[in-house]
């Protein structure tokens, strides 16, 4: 993990967006040292991918975490160098904690979690494999309890579909 | 799974044949859910088109399993439970944990108990990916060169077309504005043995008289002030290919002289020339006025229209080939998706309705108009009523369907409901289709209608 991210959270009100395309709102987290702080929020009024994809990329992004993503989107972050973290779910605060944690892939979306058993089932898809993205237990970093208290980040609300 | 029944209608059903078992065999994806957006249904098509086990699936949101274009603000399911309505046929993109975007076509309805309370709703969707490469390779069979239809009219233009393209003939295109009358020019001169040759266009309209004279024939030195050197015109240009002279209705008459002697002695005196230049281009003439009119009114010359009038292609409007429009819409957003990098999948089925239902005044100009326009709003997945312009959008439909005739609300609905009866030529389920209704909802209107005498 690098010593300094800005990972960005693609939003739907106060949870992950399900799809990447779909969501209003792109937010900023800075992670370093201190741990993980708000770094700012971008609205998002276009829904074309290659305009997101370039702010992801004008904001000097990271880490992008967001819900289902497809391939061709994918491919185009990736290739501009963000590490992707796709087809995960949940409120803002759960994701972040499960960042901080080192286990996002415990908010893996249904059909994205570790494959077991018969590989032809649904549900086996390319979205099962977990970049692993995300802060380690361990590491000797300390939880940014600092900055989480800020009251910025809210609690999960019943966020409409 | 049980609450599922208690929802479902009261129907008479064979007890040697559970529900559950109907409902896992149907290949449209159906599932359920509870007031709290949590699945309580998915069924086997539902598994398979979404790429997600129902056991993974039960319980969870439903935007965190379907991850459709419409979740995270747009919910079908969340609309027609909050309007107690039903939602049929929406085309939409959902994406599948393959990354791959899967079209389908969504019908959405609340569920109710035996009270009538509103306990949930029921989505079913329908994979359209294959329906869409079969489209894709019908289209690709219904086209002429760059022409794009398959109606009889233009059937009949396509037949001929390649003799009339060998032969050395004039060429006479009659067209509205926005037929095509260009691309059938192209079409012509792609299909004749000039087809190495150059094709050169000239908007007779579009340039003021004296200039028009040097473009179409060049001039020489000294024929005017300023003129210092010899500059070909356009028919020197289209040597050894083709000349589509376009607007010829608006050539004035001194030009229209020297445009007949091209015709018949195939030769011109460029300005200030003293000898004449012999002309090697086959000439493709077009207009959208009435040439006979401007005859009989004197505007064009006679001989003229009898030179040009060799072979005449009368281009059909838009409006006379409605099948037509859904294969020219996905050619332009095939265009549109290449030169923009977009990926846009198609027009929802109430845009394609609404399109259908349009008379293209601009014809194939204008719907190519109006998708450009939904390219800037809409940058995949499928094209909404929202994407369209203003111009074209439902209200101005409506307006359209009452022809001003008014009337109370029963007898506009007769009308509409007629008239898309009329259109849909007396089918009724795609009447009911266009229209959103059931059969049950179509048959007691039209008995309304019989029994009122509306029409």
């Amino acid at each position: 993990m690098n010593d300094k991210q800005l990972v960005c959270l693609a939003c739907y009100e106060e949870r992950l967006a399900s799809v990447f395309d779909n969501a209003d709102e792109f937010r900023f987290y800075q992670v370093n040292e201190d741990g993980i702080c708000p770094a700012g929020h971008l609205s998002l009024p276009s829904k074309d991918p290659m305009d997101r994809t370039s702010a992801i990329l004008a904001c000097g992004v990271t880490t992008l975490v967001c819900g289902a993503l497809c391939g061709r989107t994918e491919r185009q972050l990736i290739n501009a160098g963000i590490a992707v973290r796709p087809w995960v779910r949940g409120s803002v605060e759960e994701v972040l904690d499960a960042f901080e944690r080192g286990s996002i892939e415990t908010l893996a979306m249904p059909g994205c979690r570790a494959a077991s058993g018969d590989a032809t089932r649904p549900g086996m898809g390319r979205c099962c494999s977990g970049t692993g993205l995300g802060r380690r237990r361990g590491t000797g970093l300390q939880k940014a309890t600092g900055c989480r208290a800020g009251g910025v980040l809210k609690k999960k609300t019943n966020g409409g579909k | 799974m049980r609450e599922f029944w208690a929802y479902a209608a009261p129907m008479s059903f064979p007890k040697e044949l559970p529900f559950e078992d109907v409902l896992a065999s149907i290949a449209d994806g159906v599932f359920t859910v509870d007031t709290d957006w949590n699945i309580t249904y998915f069924n086997e098509s539902a598994e398979r088109i979404t790429g997600i086990p129902a056991q993974e699936a039960l319980g969870q949101k439903c935007w965190d399993v379907f991850h459709s274009s419409l979740c995270d603000g747009s919910c079908a399911l969340r609309e027609c439970i909050g309007s107690s309505g039903v939602i049929s046929g929406k085309s939409i993109f959902i994406v599948r944990p393959d990354g791959h975007k899967v079209p389908v076509s969504i019908s959405a309805a609340p569920l109710r108990n035996a009270d009538g309370e509103i306990v949930g709703g029921v989505e079913t969707f329908r994979d359209l990916t294959e329906l869409q490469l079969m489209r894709r390779k019908v289209e690709d069979q219904y086209g002429f060169e760059d022409i794009v239809g398959h109606s009889e009219a233009l059937d009949k233009i396509f037949r001929i077309l390649p003799q009339v393209s060998r032969s050395e003939a004039t060429v006479l295109l009659l067209g509205e504005s926005g037929t095509g009358k260009e691309l059938f020019a192209r079409a012509v001169h792609n299909l004749s043995g000039r087809r190495e040759g150059p094709f050169v266009a000239v908007n007779c309209g579009a340039l003021p008289d004296t200039l028009l004279e040097s473009e179409l024939f060049g001039y020489k030195a000294g024929a005017f002030t300023d003129a210092k050197g010899d500059k070909p015109g356009r028919f020197e240009l289209a040597r050894g290919g083709t000349i589509f002279l376009d607007e010829i209705g608006d050539l004035p008459a001194k030009l229209q002289v020297k445009l007949l002697r091209v015709l018949q002695e195939k030769i011109y005196e460029p300005l200030g020339g003293v000898k004449p230049v012999p002309c090697d281009a086959r000439i493709v003439a077009a207009t959208n006025r009435d040439l006979e009119t401007l005859v009989a009114e004197g505007a064009f010359r006679q001989d003229l229209y009898y030179r040009l009038n060799v072979v005449t292609l009368r281009l059909p409007p838009l409006r006379d080939r409605r099948e037509d429009i859904p294969l020219l819409v996905n050619h332009f957003i095939r265009e549109y998706n290449a030169v923009q990098d977009k990926d846009v999948q198609g027009v929802s089925e109430d845009v394609m309705a609404l399109l259908l239902r349009h008379d293209f005044p601009g014809n194939v100009r204008e719907l190519e108009n109006i998708l450009e326009f939904s390219f800037i709003l809409c940058s995949s997945g499928f094209i909404q009523l929202e994407h369209l312009p203003d111009s074209i959008r439902p209200s101005q439909a409506v307006d359209s369907m009452t022809d001003g005739q008014g009337g109370t609300l029963e007898e506009i609905k007769c009308r509409a409901v007629l008239r898309a009866l009329e259109r849909n030529e007396g089918r009724k389920m795609a009447t009911c289709r266009e229209l959103g209704i059931s059969k049950d909802t179509l048959r007691r209107m039209l008995q309304r209608c019989a029994e009122t005498g509306a029409e």
